[in-house]
């Protein structure tokens, strides 16, 4: 379907400018978890250009974008990096490509149940379902953090819910059902 | 005036003091919120991460819901404002888009009637209200006070108001209540959102970088727009000093509480005695 | 109409038109039209046999009207006039559809293109058979030039033409002339120093007896056309008689505000008073009084110490502006450039730590004269020991600027090799891509790469301050790695812009601008030099960014533009105008507000609008805009025109 790997990213809203690249690395420059990754921001597009898919979508320097947009803002060719991260977490996601890492894939797809479940977020819930997801001895971490937050009245203890929950599920299916594309 | 109040989840939670300053402050203001009804969680960060096409759905049911009643929508989270701005470009810019969320919306009984405007609550303040009538409006100045303010990104990034390396709106609102805004080049920075939770490593010294940086210039505490970045730098405070072996105790309040007090509201209307580190020593400056 | 005899040329532009338009069906097809006797295609229309072409069938076919569809008749409209002229024809009996711009290069699709070729084509059959003659008008040239703006190319321009010996007017905004060339240290690839080549030119300008140096002064007014401009000047007063003064500087010792006002020549590095003298090598050599600062100007209370300190009685308070007014044949524009303002762009934190300087500020501090000295100095005075020296900012980017402003790559090497020379700092120098292409460019960037410049390929992203030390984030990308460099000193080579009243400049001459602010040339491989409108031209960087050797070859250049049509003697302006008929004209006044170039009046007697033939430039917004029809265009008329529209639309 897609020609190669950049043609699939361009395809995607914010993805299209990806060829407009000149490698200056002003993306690297401006992230705050660049120093932390083997493949850096402006290293992605390379690779990405490079048609190495599986390389990019393996990585899990993709899952270490802060959302901050810094490089989107400075980038002087106006690519949408972030919005590019984003496509590339979907695609890693969804044909199950990244590397093993219990911790992201919990975090991530708890927030996604429970908006399913609820239509809404609630800290407590979620931190909860991410310990038990991943190792239950990470409770006794959060413990004293959640123990402040409950005393100082920032948790919520009745799980919120929305009238029309029904609603938001089935949008969420059908969207999921389109591939997510 | 009339707006359309989309809180976010945090709103009814961890950031519960926001909540209760804006009510407040809002009511001195004349503001008339009326929440969107039976609005959902925006995605965040998370959704986007997860599919493209649930991260358009969820923002556009706001929007959807936002449009059958009159007025502009206020959103007093960083990361909402930026998701249900970021739909609205979407949606215009691409045709892709605008389609898939019609046929989805036309199967789940939902129709988009009309684009309301979205917009900060800053934003709605400095711009419906205004510096001068707040100047007027203001019973304790925050005189002696000094602060840092910190926009933190998904205000300014990539789709806000102000100016994205240095922006200006929460300064000029400090400085007209009275406080004095000492320079802080990490306006800005990003203070690492949830990866603080999956990957705290990361998240800490970016906290870190803003909390040592409030600290250095001398300032009493760090002003902030989002609940996001009020929980990363208030909540982690202690494990972030832990790691880093630093003993900072910065307070962190939302630009809505010092508001209030400023306008004469009691502390315990604004959800001040909710923050981990506690803001009231600092605020005896001002008595 | 009938008993005319068309001939209709397709030309193929090589591939340019026929790639994508059948060139040979659109000339079958005209070859049916009415009218039409010949219907020719050829690959170069333009070229000698194409020309030959069309004057041999005027000959041998009596043709008496021709249609060439080719370019856009911008460039070779007057190639084909001469060519019809040579046959024989008037040029005017010529009409030109527009096959290239309009038709192949907007689109791949070559049938749409062969029919839209094919209608054009009509069109302008239709409409040539009611062109005439029209007789070009031919006028006197004045012999003098006005040069606008003194930096190093308007000086070039100035100096060449006066060398010939013709009256020039050069005028410059500043007190004193020189430029940006002025404020440089030393001079890429060769190290010259800039004044030692630029303050002889100067001298040069206030010797050479054919220059009338107006400095502090702006035009205001242009009017008129190429051969015969007038040109009006506004000279602000300088409050100093330039025949006492002799530029020995007591009055700035005297002037009570000394030492505290920026000055604008070392970039804010230095601090002056009211009452100054620009720099030691200023040309003048006058003193200046600064009437936003002297506080007699301003508060109308002073000491008056610079009054009682000179001794040549050269300070006068009472002096006023004056206006003067100039005729000219030709104008050169040479207004050169500003430098980005680095505040625009907070995350290099200019204007927030002391150490963040941008190049010209670089320049004056390693300048002899400058306000150090000469010395690469920090803020505390100290020298520093590590520097970092950033490309592009401001340009080469969507945010700012997205031309490539030419010469900070040169200028970068070479602040770099300054910093080399003068202290024992490490240098690092960010780069997106390196650009030494001049003569001897590469060469010098070998040569500094070799005096140790740790040359880094990653565009500086961002300036911070950790632990009381700037540092510089960016990624070093041939490493791969994300990379904080602390540094001491940040230089911030930053883009060159068009000025900020381009736009005003542009309006006053009449001119354009390019997409990028410059001011916009005739044709940027071809035609360089010259403007849109006849008898301006453009010299040095107001055209687009450029270094020294470039500015002074378009000075060059300009400067033999104008003696050219010096040298000729007479000019032909185009004969298209517009024109009132009397009878029809209701007085109401719609066009006197509406034309671009000031050649309507109302006549007070007859209460009917006049126009200045000499005046007008023929764009036709009056004959447009005319709510009883009483405007006509000459070669642009309602018959033409419509019969033109029918033609696209059979």
């Amino acid at each position: 379907m897609y020609k190669d790997f950049t043609d699939e990213i361009m395809s995607y809203p914010g993805g299209e400018k990806i060829m407009a690249c000149m490698q200056c690395g002003t993306c690297t420059g401006s992230c705050p978890t660049s120093h932390a990754m083997q493949y850096t921001p402006r290293r992605l597009i390379s690779l990405i250009r490079a048609n190495q898919r599986e390389t990019v979508l393996k990585s899990l320097d993709i899952w270490k974008c802060a959302s901050c947009y810094t490089c989107t803002a400075r980038c002087p060719r106006g690519i949408k990096f972030t919005d590019i991260m984003y496509i590339l977490k979907t695609l890693a996601w969804k044909d199950q490509l990244m590397e093993e890492n219990k911790d992201i894939t919990a975090f991530y797809s708890a927030f996604q149940d429970l908006i399913a479940k609820r239509g809404r977020m609630n800290e407590s819930e979620l931190v909860l379902k991410y310990s038990l997801k991943t190792n239950p001895a990470k409770l006794l971490e959060f413990g004293p953090l959640g123990m402040k937050m409950v005393l100082k009245g920032r948790a919520a203890i009745i799980p919120p819910s929305i009238r029309n929950q029904k609603q938001v599920q089935k949008i969420l299916e059908l969207a999921k059902e389109r591939g997510g594309e | 005036m009339i707006y359309q109040y989309y809180p976010g989840c945090s709103l009814h939670a961890s950031a519960r003091d926001y909540d209760e300053s804006v009510q407040g402050v809002v009511k001195s203001l004349a503001m008339e919120l009326k929440e969107v009804p039976d609005w959902n969680c925006c995605g965040a960060t998370i959704t986007p991460s997860l599919n493209q096409l649930q991260s358009q759905i969820l923002p556009a049911r706001n929007l959807a819901l936002a449009a059958e009643n009159r007025g502009d929508v206020v959103v007093p989270c960083n990361a909402c404002y930026m998701s249900l701005k970021k739909i609205q470009y979407n949606m215009a810019k691409y045709k892709v888009v605008r389609e898939k969320v019609t046929e989805i919306f036309g199967q789940a009984g939902l129709r988009l009637t009309g684009m309301p405007k979205v917009r900060h609550l800053l934003e709605v303040i400095l711009e419906d209200v205004g510096l001068e009538k707040i100047k007027q409006m203001v019973k304790k100045p925050l005189k002696d006070l000094k602060v840092v303010n910190y926009s933190g990104c998904q205000l300014v990034r990539p789709l806000g108001f102000d100016n994205p390396e240095d922006p200006q709106a929460l300064d000029n609102l400090m400085s007209a209540l009275g406080a004095e805004v000492l320079p802080f080049s990490q306006k800005t920075h990003c203070c690492g959102g949830s990866l603080i939770t999956t990957q705290p490593d990361l998240a800490f010294q970016m906290v870190d970088s803003i909390l040592e940086e409030s600290r250095a210039v001398g300032a009493d505490m760090v002003v902030v727009t989002c609940p996001m970045c009020q929980l990363n730098l208030d909540a982690y405070q202690d494990q972030v000093n832990r790691k880093f072996n630093r003993t900072l105790q910065v307070p962190i309040t939302y630009f809505t509480q010092l508001m209030g007090l400023a306008l004469g509201l009691n502390k315990n209307q604004l959800g001040l005695q909710r923050g981990i580190i506690s803001p009231f020593k600092a605020l005896e400056k001002i008595g | 109409m009938s008993g005319q005899k068309i001939g209709v040329y397709v030309c193929h532009c090589g591939s340019n038109i026929n790639g994508v338009v059948n060139c040979s069906k659109v000339a079958e097809e005209a070859a049916q039209l009415d009218g039409v006797v010949v219907s020719k295609d050829y690959k170069y229309m333009c070229s000698d046999p194409g020309q030959e072409m069309i004057k041999a069938d005027i000959k041998e076919k009596g043709l008496d009207r021709v249609v060439v569809a080719a370019c856009s008749p911008r460039m070779h409209e007057p190639t084909f006039r001469k060519a019809l002229e040579g046959g024989g024809l008037n040029g005017y009996l010529l009409e030109m559809a527009n096959i290239r711009e309009h038709v192949s290069w907007v689109t791949k699709d070559k049938e749409e293109a062969t029919k839209k070729a094919l209608a054009l084509v009509k069109g302008a059959v239709n409409r040539v058979k009611y062109h005439q003659p029209i007789e070009e008008k031919e006028v006197p040239v004045n012999d003098a030039t006005l040069v606008i703006g003194a930096g190093i190319a308007g000086i070039q321009a100035a100096l060449q033409v006066a060398e010939a010996g013709h009256k020039v007017y050069l005028i410059e905004k500043k007190q004193y002339i020189g430029g940006n060339m002025a404020k440089f240290d030393k001079t890429f690839p060769t190290l010259d120093c800039a004044a030692c080549i630029l303050t002889p030119k100067m001298v040069d300008v206030g010797q050479n007896p054919n220059i009338e140096l107006y400095t502090s002064s702006e035009v205001i007014k242009v009017d008129g056309y190429v051969g015969n401009f007038t040109v009006t000047v506004k000279e602000k007063p300088r409050y100093i008689n330039h025949e006492k003064c002799t530029g020995c500087g007591d009055c700035a010792t005297a002037c009570i505000m000394k030492n505290r006002i920026p000055h604008e020549f070392d970039e804010g590095l230095s601090k002056r008073g009211a009452a100054y003298i620009p720099f030691p090598q200023a040309v003048p050599l006058k003193a200046v009084i600064d009437d936003q600062n002297c506080l007699l100007l301003t508060r109308k209370k002073c000491t008056l110490a610079c009054v009682k300190a000179c001794g040549r009685k050269a300070i006068n308070f009472n002096q006023h502006e004056t206006i003067h007014e100039f005729n000219v044949g030709s104008i050169i524009l040479a207004t050169g450039f500003d430098l980005f303002d680095a505040k625009r762009a907070p995350q290099y934190g200019y204007g927030r730590y002391p150490n963040v300087i941008n190049g010209l500020q670089f320049e004056r501090m390693t300048n002899a004269s400058g306000p150090t000295s000469g010395h690469i100095l920090l803020e505390d005075g100290t020298e520093p020991k590590s520097v970092a020296i950033i490309h592009c900012v401001g340009s080469r980017d969507e945010n700012y600027n997205k031309y490539c402003s030419r010469v900070c790559c040169m200028s970068s090497v070479k602040f770099a090799h300054m910093v080399k020379d003068h202290t024992d700092a490490e240098v690092y120098e960010f780069y997106i891509d390196m650009r030494t292409f001049g003569k001897g460019y590469e060469e010098f960037y070998n040569r500094v790469q070799e005096e140790g410049v740790h040359f880094i390929r990653g565009k500086g992203a961002e300036v911070a301050q950790k632990n009381g030390r700037l540092v510089v984030k960016a990624e070093d990308t041939l490493l791969g790695q994300y990379r904080e460099i602390p540094v001491d000193l940040v230089i911030l080579n930053t883009a060159l812009e068009p000025r900020v009243d381009a736009e005003k400049v542009a309006q006053t001459l009449g001119i354009s601008r390019s997409a990028d602010g410059f001011f916009l040339e005739s044709h940027i491989k071809l035609d360089p030099v010259t403007t849109t409108t006849d008898g301006i031209y453009l010299a040095g960087c107001c055209q687009s960014p450029k270094d020294i050797p470039d500015s002074v070859a378009q000075g060059s250049a300009a400067a033999s533009q104008s003696l050219a049509i010096i040298a000729t003697g007479k000019v032909k302006i185009s004969p298209i105008s517009a024109s009132v008929d009397e009878n029809q004209c209701a007085g109401c006044r719609i066009c006197v507000g509406l034309c671009p170039y000031r050649a309507i009046k109302l006549n007070e007697e007859t209460l009917r609008a006049e126009i200045n033939q000499a005046v007008c430039k023929g764009c036709g917004t009056c004959a447009a805009a005319c709510p009883s029809g009483a405007i006509k265009v000459s070669h642009f008329d309602n018959d033409q025109l419509l019969a033109q529209i029918e033609g696209v639309l059979a």
